[in-house]
């Protein structure tokens, strides 16, 4: 049994960037407010719901796993990129983290109180989104609550050969347009409950999203 | 040095493949490797460093052949 090979690159990437990620991109403390708030709504959902633990997926350094877990969440983070999870551990020694695939989540059914997917499944194809939500909606319990961020777009494919700061990249990033994120979460069995559009302050005319879901509870 | 994982996180990892087995750490013939075995197909999967791994690309089969011809 094989993976999809689109993770390859993505893992590869990541693990050459790993370092410069940590340099580059910002900590959730400097993160622009209406996404920190996102962030800080989605924590209550799930604290009030409490329902069961946090999985951060596609947790890169684990700063937004730390995040969680200072707002009151019990949380641990899963990544495909081996690099980024050992910085990940060494930062955060006190939180948990496995490498592991979206497309094929390493969790039981139904135990998650919370899942936070924040700008990791643009890089899966649209074709494999299908695949992916169905993991979250198999992971989480009834009741419990997604919280998507990602970027967006007309279904633009971007391939960049280099990225943060001219290190070698062979990952795609994939902007679906919104309604198509919350259509392929509906068809998941999700009930997509807000979605927050806003400029991507970085990247003059784009847009990312932050979409709140819940697997209904019946 | 056997496998030190987290009971709780330890509680909801499983096999990523589609019998969803539980975890236990070590194998069937060494108690002590550091890797977490499933109970259900019996892949192996390694922990580096503490750091389970997941991956269905990674898993050692049940008869201990080559991950990459799985």
């Amino acid at each position: 049994m094989t993976e999809p090979a689109f993770l390859d690159a993505i893992r590869k990437s990541y693990d050459t960037v790993a370092e410069a990620y940590v340099e580059l991109v910002v900590p959730p403390a400097g993160m622009d407010p209406l996404s920190r708030a996102m962030l800080a709504a989605f924590a209550e959902l799930v604290r009030t719901a409490d329902l069961g633990p946090v999985a951060d997926l596609g947790c890169g350094p684990g700063r937004i796993t730390a995040h969680l877990t200072a707002l009151g969440l019990s949380a641990f983070g899963i990544d495909l990129s081996p690099r980024m999870i050992e910085l990940a551990q060494q930062a955060h020694p006190d939180l948990r983290f496995t490498v592991g695939s979206t497309t094929a989540l390493d969790l039981s059914d139904g135990e998650l109180g919370g899942i936070l997917a924040w700008y990791s499944t643009h890089h899966t194809p649209p074709e494999h989104l299908p695949t992916v939500f169905a993991e979250f909606h198999r992971t989480l319990a009834p009741g419990g609550h997604l919280l998507l961020g990602s970027h967006i777009g007309n279904y633009e494919i971007r391939r960049p050969t280099e990225g943060y700061g001219g290190h070698p990249v062979s990952f795609e990033s994939h902007l679906l347009p919104a309604d198509r994120i919350a259509e392929l979460l509906s068809a998941a069995g999700f009930h997509v409950t807000a979605r927050l559009v806003q400029e991507d302050e970085d990247r003059p005319g784009r847009e990312g999203i932050a979409v709140v879901a819940r697997k209904p509870r019946d | 040095m056997a496998v030190q994982l987290d009971p709780q996180l330890l509680e909801i990892l499983r096999c990523p493949a589609p019998d969803r087995g539980t975890l236990s750490p070590g194998t069937p013939g060494d108690p002590e490797a550091e890797v977490l075995t499933c109970a259900e197909c019996g892949r192996g999967y390694p922990v580096r460093d503490g750091i389970p791994v997941l991956l269905l690309d990674e898993a050692v089969p049940a008869d201990g052949g080559d991950p990459a011809e799985q």
